[in-house]
């Protein structure tokens, strides 16, 4: 792995390699290598978990942490992304994580850029948010003895979740059942390429669902007017206890990549019921998962 | 000088055969088997080769006046001679738009001064290209004006496209639509579909395209008018200019060769190098434009050359401009996925090239072989294997989403008033 671009791009091999050192480092069984390596926070977009939690895996590791502020930097004098990059480098910086509101942002620059920094893209536009999904996958492992046969429902603003598509390339990788749900607007065009079901009817994509994934509606990346407005969104595709209850399968788990809208994807009861406890787990793997993927890129580097 | 043992493929005269073509004083003088030379006559012998009346390119973009660190109107007639064209019709979103005799007389003067290839401006339907007051037609035309266009831009109010037809259409001028519904087309990227839900880039659904279409054939049909459609892009788009022409309507229509030859599936890398407008559709689109390039709705094959500079091009795609540089590799592709691949007969290939646009725009001596007319000739080696190499351009936009690519065909030899340029 050079680089942590998009789910695509890992082999199996590469993604259980980033599971199993994530469990060594939350089971304190090893310890990380890359002290004194230093990590670059270019976050173009908001956010808190992701940004966070990068910082902590990176101070955790024993890595200088530079939180690069990109609203007041010199992109906003108009340097590319790619200048940038070639001058953190010269700075000193060896790994990137980089949020941004286009996609595939690091797929284009990333055979433009000379220097060899390495990059993370944590979130692009609508396209990918890796290391959500690794994380994600983690949490599912380490809530399920097996996940063979198990199915996920993914549901809601699928065509604009990057969280949702890394999710659906990770673990159809795993031959996870994935039913996807949303109404026609949020609808994912490439889902029968991961072997995913979609259906309108939120009972349909719960039912025996061991494991339930919603979506926070994109309402910033809604460009188009004419949706529905949310308390439509929530009669149709709101999770509450009693329709889990009902339709899911008795072990079934609640995620949610955060942040949560109470009451609109989610009701506030389930997610502070035993099934919801699932979320602060996948916000505590984050951190771990998030070391993994920068041990395993920066020791490659010294390898090479 | 003569031009010897060449095979002439004559698309208007429906005649294809091994003939001589004396040349003299920029005219074609003869055209005979086996014309004896004079004493001292230039011979230029072409036996193996293919020679046709010489390309003419309705649509691309000279950028200049206002864009000329992107093209100049000296690199887009260096780049079109280069491509084998011996008239081209720049569009007139420069800057200022040629909408007025000053600027439309400055191009046509900058032209003068580079070459003698036909050059016949496309000036703005409306004003600004604001879409909101008609230009002065007569005076335009009277200037050297050949046919008019907001391209680049739609016209979506149908009471200024109807009145602006009639009243172009009364001196016999065509309007060239650049048919789009701005609202749908929004902040798109790429062709909207299973590749822009993919990348995650914002889409431009197909009706963007054929909506537009379908509304403005009604003011044609309303006003009896004589339009032609550009860059036609969609299946449906064929299928509504298809239907149109069986009615009767005064329709013409054109693609551009990234339309039959890339679809959404070469999308890489998120390279804006496949950024243009409308965008590369998907491979059944393509298809049914190679359906309508074969039965005829498609009249013509035009570049829609739009060059930009590197440094735009190389921004996020989602940033980045619109638009292909092609007079370089239009015949190339075209013989490459329509004539050497059969989908197309040379002839009818040619014919879009020559025949069909000189009718379209009135066009006197383009688009003929024949005695007394102005020799403007291209010569194509159909077999010539060759790499495209964005780097030999002569356009300023080294950029080509076919670099790389092995190309069957081209064209060695463009012939302008019987001046000979030889690009090989």
């Amino acid at each position: 792995m050079k680089h942590l671009t998009d789910i695509e791009h890992l082999s199996k091999d590469e993604i259980l390699k980033i599971i199993n050192t994530a469990e060594e480092f939350k089971n304190g069984t090893i310890k990380p290598q890359i002290e004194g390596k230093t990590l670059a926070l270019m976050f173009y977009e908001n956010s808190t978990r992701t940004r966070c939690s990068f910082e902590m895996a990176g101070k955790k590791s024993g890595m200088n942490v530079i939180d690069f502020d990109a609203p007041n930097s010199s992109v906003s004098k108009g340097e590319s992304l790619k200048d940038t990059l070639e001058n953190l480098y010269a700075i000193g910086i060896d790994i990137a994580v980089i949020r941004h509101s286009y996609s595939g942002i690091i797929n284009n620059i990333i055979n433009e850029v000379k220097s060899p920094v390495k990059f993370v893209n944590a979130g692009d536009g609508t396209h990918a948010h890796p290391s959500q999904a690794l994380l994600d996958f983690f949490t599912i492992l380490e809530n399920f003895e097996t996940i063979e046969n198990k199915k996920i429902a993914i549901i809601g603003d699928i065509s604009h979740s990057r969280v949702a598509k890394s999710n659906i390339a990770l673990l159809s990788k795993f031959g996870l059942k994935i039913n996807l749900c949303s109404p026609s607007y949020m609808a994912f065009e490439n889902f029968e390429k991961y072997n995913a079901v979609y259906t309108q009817n939120i009972k349909d994509a719960i039912e025996g669902a061991n494991i339930i994934m919603a979506l926070r509606v994109q309402n910033e990346r809604h460009d188009k007017e004419g949706y529905p407005d949310s308390s439509e969104y929530k009669r149709l595709y709101g999770i509450n206890t009693q329709l889990v209850k009902k339709y899911a399968a008795d072990d079934v788990i609640i995620m949610h990549p955060g942040p949560v809208n109470r009451n609109v994807e989610l009701s506030s009861e389930l997610i502070d019921s035993d099934m919801g406890k699932t979320i602060l787990e996948q916000a505590r793997n984050g951190v771990y998962v998030r070391m993994a993927i920068l041990n395993t890129l920066l020791e490659e580097r010294t390898e090479v | 000088m003569l031009l010897k043992n060449g095979k002439i493929i004559n698309p208007e005269k429906n005649f294809e055969g091994i003939s001589d073509i004396r040349i003299e004083n920029g005219l074609i003088k003869e055209i005979n088997q086996n014309i004896q030379p004079y004493t001292n006559e230039e011979i230029i012998d072409l036996t193996g080769l293919i020679i046709t009346p010489g390309l003419i390119d309705m649509h691309c973009h000279l950028r200049e006046p206002g864009y000329s660190a992107k093209e100049t109107i000296k690199t887009g007639i260096e780049s079109a001679i280069n491509g084998g064209y011996t008239a081209i019709c720049p569009m007139a979103n420069t800057n200022p738009v040629t909408d007025n005799p000053i600027v439309l007389a400055y191009v046509i003067n900058k032209a003068k001064e580079i070459s003698d290839i036909g050059f016949y401006p496309i000036c703005a339907v409306t004003k600004g290209l604001n879409g909101e007051k008609t230009v002065n037609v007569s005076e335009l035309l009277n200037n050297g004006a050949i046919a008019f266009s907001d391209d680049g831009k739609p016209i979506e109010n149908m009471n200024i496209l109807r009145e602006a037809l009639k009243y172009i259409n009364s001196f016999g001028a065509v309007i060239i639509s650049h048919s789009e519904d701005s609202i749908l087309k929004g902040k798109g990227c790429i062709n909207e579909g299973k590749m822009s839900s993919y990348l995650g880039l914002k889409g431009i659904p197909n009706i963007t395209e054929s909506i537009a279409i379908a509304r403005e054939l009604e003011v044609v049909r309303n006003t009896n008018g004589k339009y032609h459609f550009a860059h036609i892009s969609t299946k449906r788009s064929v299928e509504l200019i298809r239907q149109a022409k069986k009615e009767g309507l005064r329709i013409t229509a054109e693609t551009a060769p990234h339309y039959f030859s890339l679809s959404e599936d070469d999308i890489k890398n998120y390279d804006s190098i496949y950024k243009v407008n409308p965008p590369l559709r998907t491979k059944e689109d393509v298809k049914a434009i190679i359906e309508g390039l074969q039965d005829g709705t498609i009249d013509v094959i035009a570049t829609d050359h739009a060059p930009h500079c590197e440094e735009e091009k190389k921004l996020p795609i989602q940033d980045a401009p619109m638009g292909i540089a092609g007079f370089e590799t239009s015949l190339g592709v075209t013989l490459t996925y329509l004539v050497n691949n059969n989908k197309l007969s040379l002839t009818d290939a040619i014919r879009k090239y020559t025949q069909n646009p000189a009718k379209i725009l009135g066009l006197e001596n383009q688009g003929k072989i024949e005695a007394g007319k102005e020799a403007n000739l291209t010569v194509i080696d159909i077999n010539k294997n060759w790499i495209v190499n964005p780097s030999e351009f002569k356009t300023k936009c080294k950029l080509s989403p076919y670099e790389g690519y092995e190309l069957k065909g081209k064209a060695i030899m463009t012939i302008i008033k019987g001046k000979i340029y030889n690009i090989g």
